[in-house]
Protein backbone atom coordinates (compact mmCIF):
# COMPACT_ATOMS: atom_id res chain seq x y z
CA UNK A 1 0.00 0.00 0.00
CA UNK A 2 2.65 2.36 0.99
CA UNK A 3 4.02 1.62 -2.66
CA UNK A 4 0.94 2.65 -4.40
CA UNK A 5 0.85 5.89 -2.39
CA UNK A 6 4.43 7.04 -3.63
CA UNK A 7 3.70 5.88 -7.21
CA UNK A 8 0.12 8.18 -7.39
CA UNK A 9 1.75 11.01 -6.18
CA UNK A 10 4.78 10.97 -8.00
CA UNK A 11 2.20 10.65 -10.73
CA UNK A 12 0.06 13.55 -9.88
CA UNK A 13 3.04 15.97 -9.39
CA UNK A 14 4.00 15.16 -13.05
CA UNK A 15 0.57 16.13 -14.26
CA UNK A 16 0.63 19.31 -12.86
CA UNK A 17 4.32 20.15 -14.02
CA UNK A 18 2.75 19.94 -17.31
CA UNK A 19 0.19 21.79 -16.76
CA UNK A 20 2.90 24.84 -15.36
CA UNK A 21 4.94 24.06 -18.17
CA UNK A 22 2.26 24.70 -20.67
CA UNK A 23 1.27 28.27 -19.03
CA UNK A 24 4.59 29.64 -19.58
CA UNK A 25 5.38 28.34 -22.88
CA UNK A 26 8.75 26.10 -21.58
CA UNK A 27 8.70 22.44 -22.41
CA UNK A 28 10.41 19.82 -20.09
CA UNK A 29 12.40 16.62 -21.87
CA UNK A 30 11.73 13.32 -20.23
CA UNK A 31 14.61 10.71 -20.22
CA UNK A 32 12.86 7.50 -20.35
CA UNK A 33 16.07 4.86 -20.39
CA UNK A 34 14.87 1.15 -20.34
CA UNK A 35 18.03 -0.79 -20.39
CA UNK A 36 18.45 -3.89 -22.23
CA UNK A 37 17.59 -7.21 -19.43
CA UNK A 38 18.62 -10.41 -19.33
CA UNK A 39 17.87 -12.42 -16.27
CA UNK A 40 17.77 -16.31 -15.87
CA UNK A 41 17.38 -17.82 -13.01
CA UNK A 42 16.64 -22.27 -12.20
CA UNK A 43 14.40 -23.13 -9.49
CA UNK A 44 14.55 -27.49 -8.80
CA UNK A 45 12.23 -28.40 -7.08
CA UNK A 46 12.81 -29.84 -3.48
CA UNK A 47 16.58 -29.98 -4.25
CA UNK A 48 19.47 -27.94 -5.59
CA UNK A 49 20.51 -31.07 -7.57
CA UNK A 50 18.35 -33.41 -10.13
CA UNK A 51 19.08 -36.40 -9.57
CA UNK A 52 18.83 -39.49 -13.11
CA UNK A 53 19.46 -43.17 -13.20
CA UNK A 54 18.48 -45.73 -15.47
CA UNK A 55 16.84 -49.01 -14.96
CA UNK A 56 16.34 -52.27 -16.18
CA UNK A 57 13.11 -54.41 -16.32
CA UNK A 58 14.79 -57.28 -16.55
CA UNK A 59 17.68 -59.63 -17.96
CA UNK A 60 18.02 -58.93 -21.91
CA UNK A 61 16.54 -55.38 -21.54
CA UNK A 62 18.31 -52.04 -22.67
CA UNK A 63 18.29 -49.58 -19.95
CA UNK A 64 16.02 -46.60 -19.58
CA UNK A 65 16.56 -43.93 -18.14
CA UNK A 66 13.40 -42.11 -16.06
CA UNK A 67 12.43 -38.45 -16.75
CA UNK A 68 12.98 -35.76 -14.68
CA UNK A 69 11.16 -32.94 -14.63
CA UNK A 70 11.55 -31.17 -11.45
CA UNK A 71 13.10 -28.08 -12.99
CA UNK A 72 12.43 -24.55 -14.08
CA UNK A 73 13.86 -21.77 -16.05
CA UNK A 74 12.49 -18.43 -14.88
CA UNK A 75 13.38 -15.71 -17.66
CA UNK A 76 13.09 -11.95 -17.61
CA UNK A 77 14.00 -9.84 -21.19
CA UNK A 78 14.21 -6.81 -22.40
CA UNK A 79 15.52 -7.29 -25.75
CA UNK A 80 16.74 -3.58 -28.14
CA UNK A 81 14.78 -2.84 -31.17
CA UNK A 82 14.50 -5.36 -33.66
CA UNK A 83 16.61 -7.55 -31.49
CA UNK A 84 15.75 -11.20 -30.63
CA UNK A 85 16.98 -13.69 -27.75
CA UNK A 86 18.41 -16.74 -27.70
CA UNK A 87 18.59 -19.24 -24.81
CA UNK A 88 21.27 -21.82 -25.21
CA UNK A 89 22.70 -24.62 -22.76
CA UNK A 90 25.98 -27.04 -22.73
CA UNK A 91 27.53 -29.08 -19.98
CA UNK A 92 30.16 -29.63 -18.23
CA UNK A 93 30.89 -32.73 -19.72
CA UNK A 94 29.68 -35.80 -21.42
CA UNK A 95 28.78 -39.18 -19.91
CA UNK A 96 30.46 -42.48 -21.94
CA UNK A 97 27.98 -44.64 -23.87
CA UNK A 98 25.35 -42.49 -22.68
CA UNK A 99 22.90 -39.21 -24.04
CA UNK A 100 21.88 -36.87 -21.82
CA UNK A 101 18.83 -35.06 -23.25
CA UNK A 102 16.70 -32.29 -22.79
CA UNK A 103 13.36 -31.34 -23.68
CA UNK A 104 12.13 -27.67 -22.83
CA UNK A 105 8.64 -27.05 -22.56
CA UNK A 106 7.15 -23.64 -23.80
CA UNK A 107 6.33 -21.27 -21.20
CA UNK A 108 2.03 -21.03 -21.18
CA UNK A 109 1.37 -20.62 -17.18
CA UNK A 110 1.89 -17.41 -16.21
CA UNK A 111 3.98 -13.98 -17.47
CA UNK A 112 3.44 -12.13 -20.61
CA UNK A 113 5.13 -11.46 -23.93
CA UNK A 114 7.28 -12.51 -26.56
CA UNK A 115 8.33 -16.05 -24.61
CA UNK A 116 9.50 -17.56 -28.11
CA UNK A 117 10.03 -20.67 -29.75
CA UNK A 118 10.93 -24.06 -27.69
CA UNK A 119 13.08 -26.34 -29.93
CA UNK A 120 12.67 -29.80 -29.70
CA UNK A 121 14.61 -32.42 -27.50
CA UNK A 122 18.15 -31.96 -27.39
CA UNK A 123 20.91 -34.31 -26.77
CA UNK A 124 23.39 -31.88 -24.71
CA UNK A 125 26.85 -31.40 -25.52
CA UNK A 126 29.97 -29.33 -24.34
CA UNK A 127 28.71 -26.46 -26.60
CA UNK A 128 26.19 -24.37 -26.44
CA UNK A 129 23.39 -25.38 -28.20
CA UNK A 130 19.39 -23.04 -28.81
CA UNK A 131 16.79 -24.53 -26.84
CA UNK A 132 14.73 -21.58 -27.19
CA UNK A 133 15.01 -18.80 -30.02
CA UNK A 134 13.18 -15.57 -31.06
CA UNK A 135 12.94 -14.20 -27.46
CA UNK A 136 11.48 -10.87 -27.27
CA UNK A 137 10.66 -8.76 -24.05
CA UNK A 138 9.08 -10.74 -21.59
CA UNK A 139 9.15 -12.23 -17.88
CA UNK A 140 7.50 -15.53 -17.78
CA UNK A 141 7.75 -15.62 -13.45
CA UNK A 142 10.10 -17.58 -10.95
CA UNK A 143 10.23 -20.17 -8.98
CA UNK A 144 8.57 -23.77 -9.15
CA UNK A 145 5.95 -24.21 -11.70
CA UNK A 146 7.03 -20.86 -13.58
CA UNK A 147 8.84 -20.32 -16.77
CA UNK A 148 9.89 -22.89 -18.95
CA UNK A 149 9.75 -26.56 -17.85
CA UNK A 150 13.02 -28.48 -18.00
CA UNK A 151 12.69 -32.42 -18.41
CA UNK A 152 16.44 -34.46 -18.34
CA UNK A 153 16.29 -37.91 -18.67
CA UNK A 154 19.38 -40.27 -19.93
CA UNK A 155 19.23 -42.78 -23.27
CA UNK A 156 21.93 -45.51 -24.13
CA UNK A 157 24.14 -44.17 -26.78
CA UNK A 158 27.20 -47.21 -27.31
CA UNK A 159 25.91 -49.69 -24.60
CA UNK A 160 29.86 -50.98 -24.74
CA UNK A 161 31.08 -47.47 -23.05
CA UNK A 162 28.89 -47.37 -20.02
CA UNK A 163 30.15 -48.17 -17.12
CA UNK A 164 28.51 -48.34 -13.43
CA UNK A 165 29.61 -45.43 -10.90
CA UNK A 166 28.17 -41.79 -10.01
CA UNK A 167 28.86 -38.81 -11.91
CA UNK A 168 27.84 -35.13 -11.83
CA UNK A 169 27.30 -32.91 -14.47
CA UNK A 170 26.68 -29.09 -14.89
CA UNK A 171 24.37 -27.67 -16.75
CA UNK A 172 24.31 -24.13 -18.02
CA UNK A 173 21.87 -22.13 -20.08
CA UNK A 174 23.02 -18.48 -21.32
CA UNK A 175 21.31 -16.10 -23.12
CA UNK A 176 22.11 -13.98 -25.90
CA UNK A 177 20.90 -11.60 -28.12
CA UNK A 178 21.25 -10.50 -31.73
CA UNK B 1 7.72 24.22 -8.78
CA UNK B 2 10.80 23.76 -10.77
CA UNK B 3 12.52 21.70 -7.66
CA UNK B 4 9.72 19.69 -7.83
CA UNK B 5 9.53 18.90 -11.41
CA UNK B 6 13.05 17.88 -11.24
CA UNK B 7 12.48 15.30 -8.12
CA UNK B 8 9.63 14.00 -10.12
CA UNK B 9 11.43 13.67 -13.28
CA UNK B 10 13.93 12.17 -11.59
CA UNK B 11 11.76 9.79 -9.44
CA UNK B 12 10.42 8.38 -12.61
CA UNK B 13 13.36 8.17 -14.47
CA UNK B 14 14.89 6.13 -11.90
CA UNK B 15 11.91 3.83 -11.71
CA UNK B 16 11.81 3.33 -15.52
CA UNK B 17 15.81 2.56 -15.90
CA UNK B 18 16.51 0.18 -12.34
CA UNK B 19 14.28 -3.36 -13.01
CA UNK B 20 13.76 -4.89 -9.92
CA UNK B 21 16.00 -8.03 -10.70
CA UNK B 22 17.68 -9.83 -7.77
CA UNK B 23 21.52 -9.16 -7.52
CA UNK B 24 22.53 -12.76 -8.35
CA UNK B 25 20.49 -13.04 -11.71
CA UNK B 26 22.02 -12.67 -14.54
CA UNK B 27 21.69 -13.92 -18.44
CA UNK B 28 23.30 -17.22 -17.34
CA UNK B 29 22.36 -19.81 -14.82
CA UNK B 30 23.08 -23.26 -14.14
CA UNK B 31 22.83 -26.08 -11.84
CA UNK B 32 24.36 -29.93 -11.31
CA UNK B 33 22.52 -33.03 -12.55
CA UNK B 34 23.98 -35.87 -10.87
CA UNK B 35 23.82 -39.03 -12.97
CA UNK B 36 23.99 -42.65 -11.02
CA UNK B 37 24.41 -45.55 -13.02
CA UNK B 38 23.80 -48.63 -11.02
CA UNK B 39 25.91 -52.63 -11.59
CA UNK B 40 23.73 -54.67 -13.24
CA UNK B 41 24.15 -58.35 -13.72
CA UNK B 42 21.39 -59.84 -15.12
CA UNK B 43 20.38 -63.63 -16.98
CA UNK B 44 17.15 -65.14 -17.63
CA UNK B 45 16.67 -68.39 -19.72
CA UNK B 46 14.19 -67.99 -22.50
CA UNK B 47 12.13 -70.86 -24.65
CA UNK B 48 9.05 -70.77 -26.14
CA UNK B 49 5.87 -70.12 -24.46
CA UNK B 50 7.89 -69.53 -21.53
CA UNK B 51 9.09 -73.31 -21.56
CA UNK B 52 12.86 -74.24 -20.38
CA UNK B 53 12.22 -78.23 -20.20
CA UNK B 54 13.60 -79.73 -23.35
CA UNK B 55 14.29 -83.42 -23.59
CA UNK B 56 16.53 -85.29 -24.63
CA UNK B 57 15.91 -88.46 -25.95
CA UNK B 58 19.04 -91.02 -27.36
CA UNK B 59 17.82 -93.54 -29.85
CA UNK B 60 19.16 -95.32 -32.94
CA UNK B 61 17.69 -97.56 -34.92
CA UNK B 62 20.94 -98.81 -36.70
CA UNK B 63 21.92 -101.72 -35.03
CA UNK B 64 25.85 -101.34 -33.70
CA UNK B 65 25.49 -97.49 -33.43
CA UNK B 66 25.61 -95.81 -30.31
CA UNK B 67 22.20 -94.43 -29.30
CA UNK B 68 21.89 -90.42 -30.16
CA UNK B 69 20.20 -87.60 -29.53
CA UNK B 70 18.69 -84.76 -32.14
CA UNK B 71 20.54 -81.32 -31.04
CA UNK B 72 18.23 -79.18 -29.23
CA UNK B 73 18.74 -75.60 -29.76
CA UNK B 74 15.25 -74.06 -28.36
CA UNK B 75 16.49 -72.26 -25.35
CA UNK B 76 17.99 -68.58 -25.79
CA UNK B 77 20.10 -66.77 -22.86
CA UNK B 78 19.35 -63.20 -22.10
CA UNK B 79 21.86 -61.17 -20.48
CA UNK B 80 21.74 -57.21 -19.06
CA UNK B 81 25.28 -56.12 -17.70
CA UNK B 82 26.63 -53.27 -16.62
CA UNK B 83 30.24 -52.92 -15.54
CA UNK B 84 32.68 -51.06 -13.94
CA UNK B 85 36.08 -51.92 -14.91
CA UNK B 86 35.94 -55.62 -14.45
CA UNK B 87 34.63 -57.94 -16.85
CA UNK B 88 32.56 -61.41 -16.50
CA UNK B 89 32.24 -64.63 -17.17
CA UNK B 90 29.14 -66.79 -17.35
CA UNK B 91 29.70 -70.46 -16.07
CA UNK B 92 27.36 -73.41 -16.42
CA UNK B 93 26.38 -76.40 -14.16
CA UNK B 94 24.06 -79.52 -14.07
CA UNK B 95 22.16 -80.72 -10.85
CA UNK B 96 23.00 -84.67 -11.94
CA UNK B 97 25.08 -86.38 -14.92
CA UNK B 98 23.21 -89.15 -16.63
CA UNK B 99 24.90 -92.63 -16.20
CA UNK B 100 26.85 -93.30 -20.30
CA UNK B 101 26.13 -90.09 -21.88
CA UNK B 102 27.50 -86.73 -21.53
CA UNK B 103 25.62 -83.42 -21.45
CA UNK B 104 26.92 -80.91 -23.98
CA UNK B 105 26.11 -77.51 -24.14
CA UNK B 106 27.46 -75.11 -26.54
CA UNK B 107 26.82 -70.88 -26.63
CA UNK B 108 26.03 -69.02 -29.71
CA UNK B 109 27.54 -65.52 -30.15
CA UNK B 110 25.21 -62.90 -29.39
CA UNK B 111 24.02 -60.72 -32.19
CA UNK B 112 20.91 -58.58 -31.31
CA UNK B 113 21.03 -56.24 -28.77
CA UNK B 114 24.40 -53.96 -28.09
CA UNK B 115 27.38 -53.88 -25.91
CA UNK B 116 30.52 -56.18 -25.17
CA UNK B 117 29.08 -59.60 -25.45
CA UNK B 118 32.28 -61.21 -24.33
CA UNK B 119 33.46 -64.56 -26.20
CA UNK B 120 32.15 -67.74 -26.40
CA UNK B 121 33.56 -70.81 -25.67
CA UNK B 122 34.78 -72.60 -29.06
CA UNK B 123 33.79 -76.22 -28.57
CA UNK B 124 30.93 -77.56 -26.43
CA UNK B 125 31.10 -77.56 -22.91
CA UNK B 126 30.14 -80.90 -20.93
CA UNK B 127 28.89 -80.67 -18.79
CA UNK B 128 29.24 -81.32 -14.83
CA UNK B 129 28.24 -80.58 -10.91
CA UNK B 130 31.01 -77.64 -10.98
CA UNK B 131 30.75 -74.24 -12.56
CA UNK B 132 32.91 -74.39 -16.05
CA UNK B 133 32.86 -71.07 -18.24
CA UNK B 134 30.53 -70.97 -21.32
CA UNK B 135 30.90 -67.29 -21.87
CA UNK B 136 33.69 -64.90 -21.21
CA UNK B 137 34.81 -61.74 -21.26
CA UNK B 138 31.20 -59.76 -20.76
CA UNK B 139 31.55 -56.06 -20.36
CA UNK B 140 28.47 -53.95 -20.41
CA UNK B 141 25.62 -55.09 -22.86
CA UNK B 142 22.27 -56.04 -23.39
CA UNK B 143 21.04 -59.12 -25.60
CA UNK B 144 17.54 -58.35 -26.05
CA UNK B 145 14.92 -60.34 -24.64
CA UNK B 146 12.70 -64.03 -25.22
CA UNK B 147 13.65 -66.24 -27.95
CA UNK B 148 15.79 -65.41 -30.67
CA UNK B 149 17.50 -62.88 -29.01
CA UNK B 150 20.40 -63.11 -26.61
CA UNK B 151 22.94 -66.47 -26.78
CA UNK B 152 21.85 -69.65 -28.54
CA UNK B 153 22.04 -72.85 -26.68
CA UNK B 154 22.87 -75.70 -28.28
CA UNK B 155 22.22 -79.21 -26.22
CA UNK B 156 23.30 -82.49 -27.18
CA UNK B 157 23.81 -86.27 -25.72
CA UNK B 158 26.72 -87.93 -26.73
CA UNK B 159 27.37 -91.40 -25.42
CA UNK B 160 30.63 -91.62 -23.16
CA UNK B 161 33.07 -94.77 -22.90
CA UNK B 162 30.75 -96.07 -19.64
CA UNK B 163 27.88 -97.39 -22.30
CA UNK B 164 28.03 -99.83 -19.30
CA UNK B 165 26.12 -97.72 -16.81
CA UNK B 166 23.01 -96.90 -19.29
CA UNK B 167 19.89 -97.96 -18.76
CA UNK B 168 16.56 -97.45 -20.30
CA UNK B 169 14.93 -94.45 -17.83
CA UNK B 170 13.52 -91.44 -17.35
CA UNK B 171 15.99 -88.91 -15.74
CA UNK B 172 15.89 -84.88 -15.10
CA UNK B 173 18.92 -82.54 -14.38
CA UNK B 174 18.84 -78.67 -13.67
CA UNK B 175 21.42 -77.16 -15.33
CA UNK B 176 22.12 -73.27 -13.79
CA UNK B 177 23.82 -70.43 -15.60
CA UNK B 178 25.59 -68.43 -13.17
CA UNK B 179 27.02 -64.77 -13.67
CA UNK B 180 30.26 -63.47 -11.77
CA UNK B 181 32.62 -61.03 -12.02
CA UNK B 182 36.42 -61.62 -13.00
Amino acid sequence: MPLIKVVTMTVLVFISIGVTNAQTGQTETLNASIPEIASLRIRIDGNSIIPLSVSVPGAGSPLTGAPNSSSWLGVTTVVGAGKKGTISVRVSQMIPGLNLKLTVAPCTAFGDGIKGTVASDRVLCLTDQPVISDIGSMYTGGGVGYGYNLTYWLAENGMDQIRGGATSVVVTYTYSSN
Amino acid sequence: MKKIACIALGLITLALSTPKVSAQDTNTDSHTLNISIAELSLINIAGASGITTITLSPTTTTAGAAPTAAANSSLWLNVTSVVTAQTRTINVKTSATIPGFDIKVQAASCTSGDGTFGTVVGSPVTLTTSDQPIITAIGTCYTGTGTSSGYNLTYQAVANTNFENVTASNGSATITYTITNN
